[in-house]
């Protein structure tokens, strides 16, 4: 569902008693790219906001996940695993349907986000033993580069609007918190303090980021400030909530 | 900035309507994940066809190829971020796997999952590693490629409610289930 950022004027998108994950805005903010299994196996759907118009976009054998749009809206990264079971990451035109194969590892690569210029994606990958996180340049030739080393679980990265940092959800002392990444400088620092934080994503001004929790056994939102200063719990809303994707607009 | 910027939420509580608690009582699968060999296998043979095969393939009485081995467990679990099966489970998957083996027509659904921590969309492609895991087991013992599908639902469908470890370890699972 979509919501003004205060929580109020909610109103759904699409609804299933099957899962739906993994949301994610169009760079113009007209439509949403979503994962839904409402049809009993895993889709990746493109709906049009204004028309709720929902194109199938990928409905490949196995696991179709992760759309991230790219900064020019032209095509997704997603994550697809095919018939063997091997999840890469791969490029999914939007006007042909063309798909090229970014990844290519007998680990899991998966949750691509793309850099602001669209030169290169960060991914999660377990290559080395344990999720970490990973550039990869789109020039060919270049190979994946590891940027996490602080840690033994980071992952689910998403890129700061002036590229210079990434959210990652990482594990704090046997917590699952959020944590900001100094791309250049490899650095590491916790942003939040609750134990089973997931789900982060950059406001567009770049100094927030919001998350989602568990409070209470229930899912809720909440928003931190890039220097880990302010901490703010969202105002709760019916139900449970998870997977917040914030709007590329400032209006 | 404060009341203008939108964002977007995914409802949870869409996904505790249909948790499963055992097979028999996951919701019906949607026509679109049956394959064509599913249906026509499946309506190709009677029950008391089933039932032969039953008895010359001395698969146990009241075993079918729509409903599995009986009296054999149809869910194995797993460690934590991994997607090794334990020793204590491959001896039910060899059962299993006999079992397709002597029921060409049996068609077997794998459902792999994990429990709720770390990101969703890595929780995906573990529940995916551990069914394929289940899957390569099962054909190394026996079953036919064509008679196995995988899909895995990750964190989204857990099998017992909570956030301590009794729950987590019933959640990192695959499940084996017949006739779908």
């Amino acid at each position: 569902m979509v919501a003004d950022a205060d929580g109020a004027n909610e109103r759904v998108v699409f609804n299933s008693p099957e899962p739906i994950m993994s949301p994610a805005w169009s760079p113009d903010g007209r439509s949403l790219a979503y994962v839904s299994f409402h049809s009993g196996l895993p889709a990746i759907y493109v709906q049009a906001l204004k028309t709720g118009e929902q194109v199938r976009v990928s409905a490949r054998s196995g696991i179709n996940g992760a759309p991230a749009w790219s900064p020019d809206g032209s095509c997704l990264a997603v994550a697809l695993s095919r018939r063997d079971g091997n999840v890469d990451v791969y490029l999914l035109s939007l006007a042909t349907q063309e798909l090229q194969r970014l990844t290519d590892d007998s680990s899991i690569d998966t949750e691509p986000a793309w850099t602001p210029d669209g030169h290169a994606l960060y991914f999660t990958s377990d290559r080395s033993g344990a999720p970490q996180i990973y550039q990869l340049g789109l020039t060919a030739g270049e190979r994946p580069r590891r940027v996490t080393f602080e840690g033994s679980y980071n992952a689910r990265p998403r890129v700061s609007p002036d590229g210079r940092e990434l959210a990652v959800v990482t594990i704090d002392r046997g917590a699952y918190r959020i944590a900001a990444v100094d791309v250049d400088r490899g650095t590491m620092r916790i942003l939040s303090n609750g134990r089973l934080d997931e789900s982060p994503a950059f406001a567009p001004n770049g100094a927030d980021v919001i998350y989602a929790a568990r409070e209470g056994g229930r899912g809720v939102l909440a928003i931190v400030s890039l220097d880990g200063r302010v901490q703010q719990r969202l105002a709760a809303s019916a139900g449970e909530v998870r997977e917040p994707a914030w709007s590329p607009f400032l209006y | 900035m404060r009341w203008t910027s939108i964002l977007l939420i995914v409802a949870g509580s869409l996904v505790l309507a249909g948790c499963p608690k055992k097979p028999t009582t996951v919701p019906e699968a949607q026509p679109e994940a049956v394959t064509p060999q599913d249906s026509g296998a499946a309506s190709g043979l009677g029950e008391g066809q089933v039932g032969q095969a039953s008895d010359l393939a001395g698969a146990g009485t009241g075993a079918t190829a729509t409903s599995g081995p009986s009296g054999i467990a149809t869910v194995i679990y797993f460690d934590f971020d991994r997607s090794e099966i334990r020793a204590e489970f491959a001896s039910i998957i060899n059962v299993h796997a006999r079992h397709m083996a002597a029921f060409g027509a049996a068609r077997v659904r794998l459902e792999g999952h994990t429990d709720e921590r770390g990101s969703r969309e890595y929780n995906i492609a573990l529940g995916e590693r551990r069914a394929q895991a289940v899957r390569r087991a099962l054909m190394l013992q026996g079953a036919g490629d064509g008679q196995l599908t995988t899909v895995s639902y990750g964190e989204e469908r857990p099998a017992a409610e909570g956030s301590e470890e009794t729950a987590y370890e019933k959640n990192r699972r695959v499940e084996i289930l017949y006739g779908r």
